[in-house]
């Protein structure tokens, strides 16, 4: 039987206060960030830091919602704004961290790596022309983000993105993502 | 005739328009489900009202808590239409109302500015 309390304490450990494992809906992710804002409301952080962790769980929820794989059962896959996901936001030593999962395509991993080493090599001046220049792109119709999430977290965060791949099979892997605001 | 009220959600803004003064109001917090659904149809009203300007002012008035990454480039879509009309000559203000409490709002305000020439793009705190 599954051990809910070292599941929990291994989460405690790892100083996580908000954790989610499942389908992540629009309405969910709401819910998910009123919690989050009210829980660093409780505890005086400074509004700038509290803006900072919260459009970073968005914009991880989004890309969990918008982009991940729809799974390799052979039942017709969930609508595509109801997708599967980990998320969690906790404290490490000096930082908050805001850390995402879910299944990507195999096809996508090459891209999505390409575009994050791009952004990781880049300083904050650059940061910020690379995502002025991809805000004036056009992008098509039916698309349903902007693609500037990760131009965004990075612009924000205080430490590089980091991420991981872990391949799961031969069509898809396990895109992890974390990203590191300072505590005050 | 320009009748124009969408409320607010937690997720989407509520944006008004006051056909007498000539206002847009766009007003609350911006991360919609699927940004270019939510917003479609406002472009398409803004893009009618925006051919029929004549010598009227008509002024936008922005306040954002919060945006998400696709509503940025949508704002940006959006402040680039405006500026092409102001290009031909009509009279628009578009003004940016920021709390001075967080800093990032002022930034982003600044950060439209710079990449618009001939709009008029006013900075305001909010009292």
């Amino acid at each position: 039987m599954i051990k809910l309390l070292d599941l929990k304490n291994y989460l405690d450990g790892k100083g996580v206060f908000l954790y989610f494992n499942g389908r992540i809906s629009h309405d969910l992710l709401i819910q998910l960030g009123d919690t989050l804002k009210q829980e660093l409301k409780r505890e005086e952080v400074e509004s700038n830091t509290i803006v900072k962790v919260f459009s970073m769980f968005i914009e991880q929820m989004q890309n969990v919602v918008r982009y991940s794989a729809p799974g390799e059962t052979n039942v017709p896959p969930a609508p595509a704004h109801f997708q599967v996901g980990v998320v969690s936001v906790g404290y490490d030593g000096n930082y908050y961290f805001v850390a995402s999962g879910n299944r990507v395509p195999a096809t996508d991993v090459n891209r999505i790596r390409e575009k994050l080493e791009k952004i990781r090599s880049m300083d904050k001046d650059q940061l910020k022309v690379y995502y002025k220049e991809m805000r004036k792109k056009d992008i098509p119709e039916d698309s349903v983000g902007a693609g500037l999430g990760f131009i965004e977290m990075a612009r924000k965060a205080d430490k590089p993105l980091e991420f991981e791949f872990s391949e799961l099979n031969d069509r898809e892997s396990f895109f992890s993502l974390i990203t590191l605001i300072n505590r005050e | 005739m320009w009748r124009l009220a969408i409320d607010a959600t937690k997720s989407t803004p509520g944006i008004y328009f006051d056909q007498e003064k000539n206002i847009l109001e766009i007003k609350g917090e911006s991360y919609p489900e699927n940004t270019s659904e939510f917003y479609g149809p406002f472009f398409k009203w803004l893009d009618m009202r925006l051919d029929e300007l004549q010598d009227e002012s008509f002024t936008v008035d922005i306040e954002l808590i919060y945006f998400n990454s696709s509503s940025s480039k949508i704002l940006m879509n959006l402040f680039e239409r405006l500026e092409k009309y102001a290009e031909m000559g009509k009279n628009i203000d578009v003004n940016w109302i920021y709390d001075k409490k967080d800093e990032s709002s002022l930034e982003y305000g600044e950060e439209f500015k710079e990449d618009l020439t001939t709009l008029k793009f006013n900075l305001v705190e909010k009292d």
